[in-house]
């Protein structure tokens, strides 16, 4: 279970200093590939398959670990219960929750929300920064800043 | 891998952007049918394998796992629909936007020499930063294209 201690551990690194898989191109966005390093989300597309195949694989893509969430919804839907979740953002025409869809459009990001902060990868700073959800909520202009979260997927298996 | 990045000035953009989307997209709703298409050269130039793209638009998407859930709509079901999607969104003339391709020598599920070509339309803005595209497999003994052997790139 990731906590406060680990995300600690990778706040200013670089990607390069997270996948031993060397998929770190700086031209990439690294967003999902962050959170599933942290996570251990193997599932899916895999910077093992898409790098040199060296270390653990991790996920690379926001819509394919957002449907793998047991429960999804609205950032201001967020039970109280739910201490740590993925923090989701973009458009809001990009989400389905009843079908747990999320479209792979440009504008959308994902960070590990765990004390009161999101650990996020930003691309722009290239390194794991934390944010507020109030901050992670300016991450894109309106209209595509819509926060969603989702409970931790348990299923890690490939 | 050798490289080559396509920097595109705001007008060039414009209507490199607009004739690739009618391009790719013209035809993206007939029935695949795949033909047979041989690169100009060997190995591929940048031009050659941007052609192969454009005539491989037909294809499934469902010609790799890396594609599932690749197109900006659920619909979307072909290459060309795709990368039509990702076109249209550099469309800003105040954004940064290239095409980078690459091609590297390998060996393909058959055995066969190939040049391995990868395609990747590529954007940034701020955080707004992201590349998606494909890779597929030239045959090195008559540059054939080889339909099967497309995946899809892109993370985020």
């Amino acid at each position: 279970m990731v906590n406060l201690s680990i995300l600690t551990g990778y706040l200013g690194k670089h990607i390069k200093d997270i996948c031993t898989n060397k998929y770190v191109n700086d031209a990439d966005n690294h967003c999902a590939h962050f959170v599933s390093h942290v996570m251990g989300y193997t599932f899916g597309l895999t910077c093992r398959v898409m790098g040199q195949a060296i270390g653990p694989g991790a996920n690379l893509r926001v819509q394919e670990v957002f449907p793998k969430c047991p429960q999804v919804g609205t950032w201001a839907s967020r039970p109280t219960s739910v201490t740590t979740c993925l923090a989701f953002i973009t458009n809001p025409a990009n989400v389905n929750l009843a079908g747990k869809v999320f479209h792979n459009v440009p504008r959308k990001h994902i960070g590990i929300y765990c004390g009161e902060v999101i650990w996020h990868y930003s691309n722009r700073d290239r390194k794991v920064v934390k944010q507020t959800p109030e901050q992670f909520s300016h991450h894109y202009a309106a209209p595509d800043n819509a926060m969603f979260y989702g409970t931790l997927p348990s299923d890690v298996v490939t | 891998m050798g490289h080559c990045l396509l920097m595109w000035s705001p007008r060039f953009q414009v209507h490199a952007v607009l004739c690739g989307l009618l391009l790719v997209s013209a035809c993206a709703r007939k029935p695949a049918a795949t033909s047979d298409f041989n690169v100009a050269h060997l190995p591929p130039t940048p031009k050659d394998l941007i052609e192969a793209v454009l005539a491989s638009h037909q294809i499934s998407l469902k010609v790799s796992s890396t594609c599932n859930n690749v197109g900006t709509e659920p619909s979307d079901a072909t290459i060309g629909r795709y990368l039509a999607g990702f076109l249209a969104e550099m469309q800003a003339p105040d954004k940064a936007n290239w095409v980078e391709t690459a091609s590297k020598t390998g060996t393909s599920a058959r055995g066969e020499q190939v040049w391995i070509c990868d395609l990747t339309l590529r954007h940034k803005d701020g955080d707004d930063l992201w590349g998606w595209g494909v890779r597929f497999q030239v045959r090195q003994s008559d540059g054939l294209v080889l339909p099967d052997s497309f995946e899809c790139l892109g993370a985020g």
